[in-house]
């Protein structure tokens, strides 16, 4: 994907604007946007310029049309959706600087500044995410009833887990097979309750070890895609997020059958 | 020893092997600039005398050998 070019100031041309757009629009839905928030955002940016937008959103792909308002000199673009983890805080601040453009808060120049900022100064600490995740999920345990022994299996399965998680993905492994991998490391360590009976809850030990990886944002983007119906998007999501609960639920399975569990 | 006590014993000896190896190579990275101990080097790099050529692109295509 190329970076913008820094010469335009103030109002920017049709070219210019679509290409910004373009590229906003690519790394919104890529950074995990709905689809809504996708199209209010990139309309309320044409429309602090005095122009129209239209949309076509696919699953790997958006389609951007500038016009003037006296439809003359049209631009089109397809833009590829960048291929970026998901971040809620590139999503916020991308959604803030559509709302600074359209208060005149920032001229152009300001602006594609900025969107290039936000894009590349996203740096979270490995190990801070880790440590997070490690207890919102010893968190969700006892959520669901766990005691402090199932607490502290769940904490260390899913540190074992997300641990190795980063290094595959890091690795450019597939999310696929990572995704197995790492249900499957969580399930046997989650089910160390059961293996040396030192709790009261091993069943939600177990359960809850692998929920880290429950793809919930897919799932939720989905539904609200389907609800503004972008269903192609919607549809996409959602299979990309079954996919993702198979894997899951293979790595789980697999573990649970090899530790003895019952259920099967 | 049974089949669940033995996975989770590899399970385990995998994950502190993973996170010692890593720990080893985040170690090395900072204290010393990385060198693979083996590693395939060209002709040229090997045995140099005097006169050969430093680069490849140095290469000039009207030359008859």
């Amino acid at each position: 994907m190329t970076r913008l070019s820094d010469h335009s100031k103030g109002r920017p041309t049709t070219n210019e604007l679509c290409k910004f757009l373009s590229e906003y629009s690519a790394w919104l839905i890529g950074c995990g946007a709905t689809c809504i928030r996708l199209e209010k955002n990139v309309r309320r940016i044409a429309a602090a310029y005095g122009m129209e937008v239209e949309l076509t959103i696919m699953p790997r792909h958006v389609h951007i049309s500038v016009w003037e308002m006296s439809h003359t000199n049209a631009v089109t673009t397809i833009a590829s959706v960048a291929n970026t983890p998901i971040s809620f805080n590139i999503n916020t601040q991308l959604s803030e600087l559509s709302w600074e453009i359209a208060d005149k808060k920032i001229d152009f120049s300001d602006a594609t500044d900025r969107f290039e900022r936000i894009i590349t100064d996203d740096h979270q600490s490995r190990w801070q995410v880790l440590g997070l995740v490690t207890l919102a999920n010893a968190s969700f345990c006892r959520l669901f009833g766990g005691d402090a022994i199932a607490m502290s299996i769940v904490a260390i399965a899913t540190l074992a887990g997300y641990y190795l998680k980063q290094i595959m993905l890091s690795r450019n492994i597939d999310i696929r097979v990572t995704v197995i991998a790492c249900s499957f490391v969580s399930a046997i360590l989650g089910a160390t309750d059961i293996l040396f009976a030192i709790g009261t809850t091993p069943a939600i030990a177990l359960g809850t070890s692998v929920l880290y990886l429950v793809p919930g944002i897919p799932f939720l983007n989905s539904f609200s895609d389907m609800l503004y119906r972008h269903y192609i998007c919607a549809f996409s999501r959602f299979t990309d997020a079954i996919v993702l609960t198979c894997c899951l639920s293979i790595g789980l399975c697999l573990g649970m059958i090899l530790m003895n569990v019952g259920m099967f | 020893m049974n089949t669940p006590f033995l996975t989770w014993l590899c399970i385990v000896a995998f994950m502190l092997l993973i996170i010692v190896i890593n720990i080893c190579a985040s170690i090395q990275r900072k204290h010393m600039k990385h060198k693979p101990l083996f590693q395939i080097g060209k002709e040229f790099e090997e045995f140099f005398i005097p006169g050969d050529r430093t680069k490849e692109e140095d290469f000039d295509d009207d030359e008859t050998i």
